[in-house]
């Protein structure tokens, strides 16, 4: 497929202007591959419900983004490796910003806080953060994208979980609609690690979020949720990978969706116990709500287990509205829209309630109370 | 108060209301008795507005409006209540907020101040006290884990605090043991007054024990067969439906 990316992409190479940010031989390794990459479309297998064509069409400039960050994000030059897919590859090629944030101790009174904006026209930001929580130490972080405009976000979070450590980490995501956005979260978990990550997609025209946890020390515990609310002609899709690679780990992955107008939604969900990962509890679950005819949401939950001693279970479900409920609450004089706002947001709540951050609770249902998504609690 | 006349409704293109007639004045508490698939539960599903029904013929006047035309929150807003025979669950929303937007709407509609964070309390405390209702309980998710009889307590104590003037009661005696039962009724009896009227859906007699009504009806193939005083109640309960039916007949 042709697109303007990925002529941008030739030209630049061409023309010799393309200066790599950081020197790395991996970036320049990753522009050779990346020329030979298609972009990806809805024949690919991981990318069958999600529409990419308009990304591919967009006129785009790679550019910095506005970052307001807490002290404890540092600039760094990042370790880059090649990665298989093609987002992956683009974001190896032309990283172009790049955070550090370690935690050493017990930090559970401190919010590493970091917001990313942007408000320019046809940019292009490929920022990347590293995230380190040492042995035994806690830590918070909030991620806040805030996009305003015609904009491609492509990202990476890497987080390193050391041996008990401990991590609640938010994704506060608040997007125009001709925003692109693409966020790849990939977790390292070490023995006895807990990791508490919840996405909040406020709104958002086009985001697609890839979480994968490995698991690779015993008795580590991954909790990740996430909410969306697409209205309009909106697109959120959550991909996560839940790797089980030793024995005696827990992971519970929640993630729930209402859906408004044309809106789409999209959930795919793997989880994997290797042969050795005995004494497994793994729980997955993706519910929906339809709030419009023409609204879509596709959900796949895979599980794939090789141990034999494991609790593992899976559901999704995609339905309308409990129509007794609404009816209940009508009876009792609220309107069908505060009848509905209130079962939304106590749908929803379940997800922000799982979050680590009360202030990140507050702000979240807040925001959404103002914006008359729900009703305030 | 409210008076229906010749009322025809259907649910799924089939006729279970065939020419209703009512009239309920002010503070006067009527039970409608039957036996099952008479309607019942049909007539306070209409009333109250549940779609699935389709009115066919007749009329609703609600203190001089036609109750038909109105929306179901506009019918609780101008004062109807229905106490559900089964009362829904709904995780995750708190009675207490459920409540405080119910109450909020109301007074709105009323044209009343709304009532500040202190006022509401206090009148949550003095409402629940009514149907014994555990002050934990108001704190919890609209019915969510509560047993038969907290759920019948929880729609009296909503109908305490929204104070209807009309309060249509469907089966609340339905799985409830002697002692809820009780709860319920004196819930019931506290509010009773010369501008609150109160419709009592009912199989059984043994709630009238308890909330002594002013007129019985008998309800049978969707028409009202049988007006009486209370004590028509005791004589169904001796008789059986079938003495009814076979009057009809």
């Amino acid at each position: 497929m042709e697109t303007k990316t990925i002529n941008k992409v030739k030209e630049w190479v061409e023309r010799g202007e393309m200066g790599f940010y950081y020197e790395h031989a991996t970036q320049k390794e990753a522009v050779a591959r990346l020329l030979d990459l298609s972009f990806p479309t809805t024949r690919d297998e991981s990318w069958k419900y999600t529409r990419t064509a308009k990304l591919a069409q967009t006129q785009l400039e790679l550019e910095l983004a506005e970052v307001m960050a807490d002290v404890t994000f540092e600039e760094m030059v990042p370790e880059l490796s090649i990665h298989s897919d093609f987002f992956g590859v683009m974001h190896t090629a032309f990283c172009n910003q790049a955070w550090k944030c370690e935690v050493k101790g017990d930090e559970s009174e401190h919010t590493h806080h970091f917001v990313i904006k942007n408000n320019k026209k046809g940019t292009w930001m490929q920022p990347f953060w590293r995230i380190e929580v040492k042995e035994n130490a806690i830590g918070k972080v909030v991620i806040h994208s805030e996009m305003e405009t015609d904009s491609f976000l492509n990202g990476r979070i890497e987080i390193q979980l050391a041996k008990g450590a401990h991590l609640d980490i938010d994704l506060i995501q608040d997007h125009a609609d001709a925003h692109f956005h693409l966020m790849n979260v990939h977790v390292k978990q070490a023995e006895g690690s807990h990791l508490n990550l919840v996405t909040h997609t406020l709104q958002g025209g086009w985001i697609r979020n890839e979480v994968k946890i490995e698991l690779h020390g015993e008795r580590a515990h991954a909790g990740l949720s996430g909410f969306y609310l697409p209205q309009h002609q909106q697109l959120i899709d959550n991909h996560t990978v839940v790797d089980h690679q030793v024995p005696n780990c827990t992971s519970n992955e929640l993630y729930k969706g209402v859906l408004f107008d044309q809106s789409r939604g999209v959930f795919n969900g793997k989880v994997f116990v290797r042969k050795d990962a005995q004494k497994t509890e793994a729980y997955q679950s993706n519910k929906n709500i339809m709030m419009s005819d023409t609204a879509e949401m596709d959900s796949k939950p895979e599980l794939e287990i090789y141990a034999d001693d494991v609790r593992c279970s899976h559901g999704s479900t995609t339905g309308t509205f409990d129509q007794e409920a609404l009816f209940y609450l009508r009876a009792r004089g609220l309107s069908e829209m505060g009848a509905k706002q209130m079962l939304v947001s106590a749908y929803i709540n379940e997800v922000i309630d799982r979050s680590g951050q009360p202030l990140v609770i507050e702000f979240v249902k807040k925001t959404l109370s103002e914006r008359g998504r729900v009703i305030a609690d | 108060m409210m008076k229906i006349e010749n009322l025809k409704a259907s649910i799924d293109g089939k006729e279970i209301l065939r020419g209703l007639n009512l009239e309920v004045k002010p503070g006067e508490v009527h039970a409608i008795m039957g036996p099952n698939g008479s309607g019942k539960s049909t007539l306070a599903s209409v009333l109250a507005g549940r779609e699935e029904y389709e009115v066919t013929e007749g009329s609703v006047t609600f203190n001089g409006q036609s109750l038909l035309d109105m929306d179901p929150e506009i019918r609780a807003r101008e004062g109807l209540f229905l106490a559900f025979q089964y009362p829904v669950e709904i995780p995750g929303v708190s009675n207490m907020n459920f409540l405080k937007a119910a109450v909020g709407e109301m007074r709105k509609h009323r044209g009343q101040d709304p009532l500040t964070a202190k006022e509401f309390l206090a009148l949550v405390k003095e409402k629940s006290a009514l149907v014994e209702l555990d002050g934990q309980l108001a704190n919890r998710a609209v019915n969510e884990g509560f047993s038969g009889g907290e759920k019948k307590r929880n729609e009296v104590f909503q109908m305490a605090m929204l104070e209807p003037t009309l309060a249509i009661l469907d089966e609340t005696d339905s799985g409830l043991d002697i002692d809820a039962l009780r709860i319920v009724a004196q819930g019931v009896n506290a509010m009773r007054s010369p501008e609150r009227s109160f419709v009592v859906i009912t199989h059984y007699q043994r709630l009238l024990d308890y909330i002594v009504p002013d007129v019985v009806h008998v309800l049978y193939k969707g028409q009202i067969v049988k007006t009486g005083p209370k004590e028509l109640a005791l004589e169904l309960e001796e008789k059986g439906y079938d003495w009814i039916k076979e009057t009809v007949a």
